[in-house]
């Protein structure tokens, strides 16, 4: 099931932001996803490197949902691009790797 | 992300970690580096020695404040990581850096006498080394990381196969 923006929150994890490391507690409709990166402001663009995810269970967080919560996370801050440079696959068939970038820009949400 | 208060006391531990082959799902990262950051780790080490073992396979960590080694383990376990105390001395009793010589043959089950022959070191090296006449001098240190980390590999490389 593909969520939508209003169902997503965001709590800063204090104890884990150190330097340039911001943990990012998100609340979402099937449970809590902990996102862990170090991001850049650049403009209106966020760039986020090393992003490491949990989500309980792992596999549960898709990459249509993790959309959701790149266009909730800009609209709540104010970005219009959020690009994830580096993450690394905590699962699936190259887990430890890490994928190409990722690039979200803001859009309208879909009518219901 | 649960039960993150900081560890109280302890005492300093350096532990090996390496993802764990025995269980099937993912290494979860962010639990492994929480564990580590209870311990007073700061959070940017911790976060860099879980991703340099995800990249090279294992990774040597000083974890300043240890309560328990088996919880900690244990802890670790249940994110994928499984971890070793390593050859290198912190805790009191042992010079921070020294190796643990003795510590290294016994976990292998081996006499002095097999230790020196199987890894080609002289046998009187190995027990001013134990005994604390002689330390490790850097390279000798480097072998034997090597040896704790890949045993059999490094006794193949010594004896061609």
């Amino acid at each position: 099931m593909v969520w939508r923006r209003d169902q997503i929150g965001f709590r800063l994890r204090e104890e884990f932001c150190a330097g340039d490391i911001v943990t990012l507690k998100v609340l979402t409709p099937a449970g809590t996803v902990v996102m862990m990166g170090e991001p850049e402001d650049v403009g209106r663009m966020l760039v986020v490197r090393r992003v490491h995810i949990h989500s309980e269970p792992l596999h549960r967080l898709g990459m249509a949902n993790l959309g959701v919560i790149a266009q909730a996370l800009m609209q709540r801050y104010g970005y219009d691009e959020v690009v994830i440079a580096g993450a690394r696959r905590e699962s699936g068939l190259r887990a430890g790797q890490f994928p190409r970038e990722i690039r979200y820009r803001r859009r309208p949400e879909p009518a219901a | 992300m649960r039960g993150s208060s900081p560890v109280k006391s302890g005492t300093a531990v350096a532990l090996n970690l390496r993802p764990d082959r025995e269980q099937p799902g993912p290494v979860a990262t962010i639990l492994a580096i929480e564990a580590l950051v209870k311990r007073h780790l700061p959070l940017l080490r911790a976060k860099r020695a879980i991703e340099a073992m995800l990249d090279d396979g294992a990774v040597f960590v000083e974890v300043p404040r240890v309560e328990d080694v088996a919880t900690l383990a244990s802890e670790l376990r249940a994110a994928g990581v499984a971890a070793r105390p390593s050859i290198v001395r912190q805790a009191a009793g042992g010079q921070a850096g020294a190796v643990d010589v003795a510590a290294l043959r016994q976990r292998l089950g081996m006499t002095q006498e097999q230790f020196a022959r199987v890894f080609q070191i002289a046998l009187p090296v190995v027990r001013n080394w134990e005994q604390g006449r002689n330390r490790p001098d850097g390279v000798a240190t480097v072998m034997l990381r090597m040896i704790e980390a890949h045993p059999k590999e490094v006794k193949e490389l010594l004896w061609g196969g």
